[in-house]
């Protein structure tokens, strides 16, 4: 593998994104058409080439790129929660809400027998037919955030309450995690490709979207135990944070076998790097508020201070995912090219 | 004694068995109902919300105080209705929902939460709500306010369109505006928008509404 001249700063637009700008949906189709799916990766690619080839993004002639996604919903779908999917966003699954009787008599889902999972592994035997491989993965959700899909809201009322039904529930639900992973982790070899394209895609990245709404001492009395249970069979394991990782930082530092963590905007990301040790990589999210509402001297400033925050560099990264309609292309460019300047690796900055 | 210190502290630490002995046995022993609320239950509010802004509790600590403040106030509404009518009068009528596209609802249910534990009469219409929902039901239900939240960028559009509807239907001025939602700024609320008010989070929606009913 060539050596990085400069840390990687990845970009990420949302489905209005592509709709408004370029007439390419995502939708119902997108998820569950395959064929779709991939002329519409070739189309995202060259527009992308188009619009920001000047920076590296895209690419005009890309071959096929047979790819397999369920957004985030696959374990909420196959557990029968109702699935929103809309042309300009990602899909989303509406929590079922169940009472605590009926989350205990939940049983654990032949995966392969259960739609949609019967459904991919059709996709994907189509596409292994039509291409000879697949790529990507299906992102398992994580352990508290298929809970809230189940129980909804009131777990957090929960673990004050009934703490011993949230440890059958949240066990309930990495054990489903696990079965999810190791069915589709031998067919395709990588288990982050559709949580976060900053990580090692062979690894296994723990999707923790909802972790940011708990303390450091819920984390480690309800979250460290099945992330750890997750991270003795799925070894070795990332984990994608939403928001601002500080509370919960030194419950992630005990996770087993961890190589990478994905942090949001508001992190202290030199503290974070400090707590986790220095062979985790690591990747530092920009705020999607600040990359459409900003200027592209703000973009860089906030590069650069991400950039300053990160050592050691070189396994950092940095990413502005979640980009929608209305962000500049001067802000995208601000960022890519801050990364390519300020944050080259032979600097000395 | 009442323990009406021991009532607040309840509230704060989210220890709803407790509140509702310690409540039962302030009212049999007198204390006035509108003070237990006023002075000691919205007071715990009010601490919750300074700690959930200081990021020393958080969402699941944030909601087991507003239940446990509910439950207080089970025992005592029906009090205040038996007496003096005037002081049953809420805090003020709030429609609030997740703009179209958007169908997150965490934080639009906390806000629901602290509204209603501070006394104001709400009504959730959901997520996913369109401008002409929104301005449907703040007339329905004569609202006082119509809160949105958005928490994603893709929501602009629709926080502007919603404000907007609300501006010019005929129930324009009878009603203030809030916004909040981890991708709404003041700015965009306020300036681009023409909101009357934006909200950092829960406490600061309350806090907000409050000054609307106030002015």
């Amino acid at each position: 593998m060539a050596q990085k001249e400069y840390i990687p700063l990845g970009v990420g637009f949302y489905p209005d994104w592509w709709v408004s700008n370029h007439g390419i949906a995502y939708g119902k189709e997108y998820y569950e058409n395959p064929d779709y799916r991939v002329d519409t990766q070739a189309r995202m690619q060259k527009a992308l080439y188009e619009r920001f080839g000047d920076i590296g993004l895209g690419n005009p002639d890309p071959a096929p790129r047979p790819l397999i996604t369920y957004g985030m919903v696959m374990l909420p779908a196959v557990f029968g929660c109702e699935i929103i999917f809309k042309e300009d966003a990602l899909p989303w699954a509406m929590p079922l809400n169940l009472s605590k009787e009926a989350c205990d008599k939940l049983v654990k889902p032949d995966l392969p027998q259960t739609s949609p999972m019967k459904e991919m592994l059709e996709q994907i035997d189509h596409l292994k037919s039509k291409y000879g491989k697949v790529v990507g993965d299906i992102n398992t959700t994580g352990v508290q955030n298929l809970a809230l899909k189940l129980r909804g809201d009131e777990l957090y009322i929960d673990y004050f309450e009934d703490p011993e039904f949230v440890h059958r529930l949240l066990k309930f639900c990495t054990e489903c995690i696990i079965d999810l992973w190791r069915l589709v982790y031998p067919i395709t070899g990588t288990g982050a490709v559709d949580v976060t394209p900053m990580c090692d895609p062979s690894i296994y990245c723990l999707p923790n979207c909802t972790v940011e709404q708990i303390s450091g001492d819920t984390y480690i009395e309800f979250g460290l135990p099945y992330d750890n249970m997750i991270a003795e069979v799925c070894k070795p394991v990332g984990i994608h944070h939403c928001g601002n990782l500080d509370p919960v930082v030194e419950g992630y530092a005990q996770v087993k076998n961890l190589v990478f963590v994905e942090a949001g905007f508001g992190t202290d990301f030199a503290a974070a790097r400090r707590i986790l040790g220095p062979d985790v990589a690591f990747n530092a999210r920009i705020s999607p508020v600040l990359m459409k509402n900003g200027t592209a001297e703000e973009i860089e400033a906030a590069v650069k201070e991400a950039i300053d925050q990160g050592d050691p560099l070189e396994n950092y990264s940095i990413d502005t995912v979640g980009l929608t309609t209305g962000v500049p292309d001067e802000n995208v460019r601000a960022a890519r090219r801050t990364a390519m300047t300020y944050g080259r690796l032979d600097s000395s900055r | 004694m009442a323990d009406l210190e021991g009532i607040k502290q309840a509230v704060v630490k989210g220890k709803r068995k407790e509140i509702v002995g310690l409540v039962q046995a302030a009212v049999d022993e007198g204390v006035d109902p509108q003070s237990i609320i006023s002075d000691y239950m919205i007071e715990a509010m009010k601490e919750v919300g300074a700690r959930f802004e200081a990021k020393k509790i958080f969402v699941p600590e944030m909601m087991m105080a507003a239940r446990t403040m509910q439950e207080g106030l089970g025992i005592l509404k029906p009090l205040l209705a038996a007496g003096d009518e005037s002081q049953t009068k809420k805090s003020g009528t709030v429609v609030i929902g997740t703009v179209f596209g958007d169908l997150h609802d965490i934080g639009k249910n906390l806000v629901v939460l602290m509204l209603e534990s501070s006394g104001f009469e709400v009504h959730n219409i959901g997520e996913n709500v369109t401008p002409e929902a929104f301005v449907e039901k703040a007339k329905e239900l004569d609202a006082d306010i119509v809160g949105m939240s958005s928490l994603l960028t893709t929501g602009d559009p629709y926080v502007k369109a919603t404000v907007e509807a609300l501006k010019n239907s005929d129930i324009a001025d009878r009603i203030k505006v809030i916004c909040g939602g981890a991708a709404v700024t003041p700015k965009y609320a306020v300036e681009v928008c023409g909101a009357d008010g934006h909200a950092r989070d829960a406490v600061s929606a309350v806090n907000i509404c409050r000054e609307f009913m106030e002015s």
